[in-house]
């Protein structure tokens, strides 16, 4: 299951997000602005796979 | 005050005046549709899943190539994939080649899975390594055959951006050492040894940013498991008894296994998106 996970930044609310399997870590914890504060964690949501596209033989 | 801002690694690699938006390690593809209005070329850096090792009935496997690591500028895409690492098993055979990555037009492959020998997998280029021969890389950089130093490194610890997994030893007696991987960006895992004798396992190749696992060390064939190799974001993981540690995440290979240990699995890829 992928999870879409949104962040502001607590230093300039600086909006980023990852998209990581349920049972992954935080990739980035600093703000990418600064790199001064911490991301908090503003709104998770599952995310749904991209159906593959799939070709059928005539 | 000052601050620096190399505590964050994402800075190492910022192209400038972007900013890291969006991070994607969540494996398979997915949509991606927040990407603002207005923003139609992205800077993205695209890695691939690491090659699993490889396990040995007897002796030691070879440790898994690195997952590609591919930049540059793409129009923007509406979906994402992000490769999976091979997985390690403890059956005698190659291991799992990793997974490739794609956004838009930059792509990167998996790493080569340890071979069914004492060889290693190839680091992965723009596409999937299969055997010990590396891919062509996405900046259009040769292929490397085994040992020989590429952007993607041949197997048998070829040196790369992604490198090569490392040799294993295929002796059963004796006092023996297998191989590490290839020193790079994201590193190849480290070869096994299954001696009765005192063995030294492989460790993961080590990383610009983080360390490759160490390999397992001690007498007989209870010991001898390969490091993980070093991921684009985090370490290997050490080896354990005769199994091969995993490979970090961002593409790190898979540490060999012998003696019917269970080899390391390859780190997932991930994505990162500047704009």
């Amino acid at each position: 299951m992928a999870i879409k996970y949104e962040y502001s930044s607590e230093c300039c609310s600086h909006y980023y997000v990852e998209t990581r399997n349920a049972e992954d870590n935080q990739v980035v914890t600093k703000c990418n602005i600064c790199g001064q504060g911490e991301y908090v964690l503003t709104a998770q949501s599952d995310l749904d796979a991209v159906a593959e596209e799939t070709t059928v033989s005539e | 005050m000052s601050a620096s801002i190399y505590s964050n690694s994402q800075f190492t690699d910022t192209p400038y005046g972007l900013k890291l938006q969006r991070t994607i390690t969540a494996t398979g593809t997915t949509s991606i549709t927040d990407i603002p209005a207005g923003i139609n070329r992205v800077y993205a850096i695209v890695m691939g899943g690491g090659g699993a090792g490889s396990t040995q009935t007897t002796g030691g496997g070879g440790g898994g190539g690195a997952g590609g690591y591919s930049a540059g500028w793409t129009y923007v895409s509406t979906s994402v994939t992000v490769g999976a690492g091979g997985t390690g098993t403890s059956t005698s055979a190659a291991g799992a080649n990793g997974g490739s990555s794609i956004y838009g037009m930059v792509m990167a492959g998996g790493g080569g899975g340890g071979q069914n020998s004492v060889q290693g997998g190839g680091g992965g280029g723009a596409t999937t390594a299969t055997s010990t021969t590396s891919t062509v890389s996405y900046t259009g950089a040769p292929a490397a055959t085994n040992t020989v130093t590429g952007y993607a490194g041949g197997g048998s610890g070829g040196i790369g951006v992604s490198s090569g997994g490392g040799f294993g030893d295929t002796a059963v007696t004796g006092a023996r050492t297998a191989s590490a991987g290839g020193r790079g960006l994201i590193t190849g895992g480290g070869g096994a040894v299954g001696t009765a004798g005192a063995g030294v396992g492989g460790a993961g190749g080590t990383g610009d940013f983080y360390a490759g696992g160490t390999g397992s060390s001690g007498t007989g064939i209870t010991f001898g498991g390969g490091g993980g190799g070093a991921g684009y974001t985090g370490a290997g993981a050490n080896a354990s008894a005769n199994n091969g540690g995993n490979g970090g995440s961002g593409g790190g290979g898979g540490g060999g296994a012998s003696t019917l240990g269970t080899a390391g699995s390859g780190g997932n890829g991930v994505v990162f998106l500047y704009f």
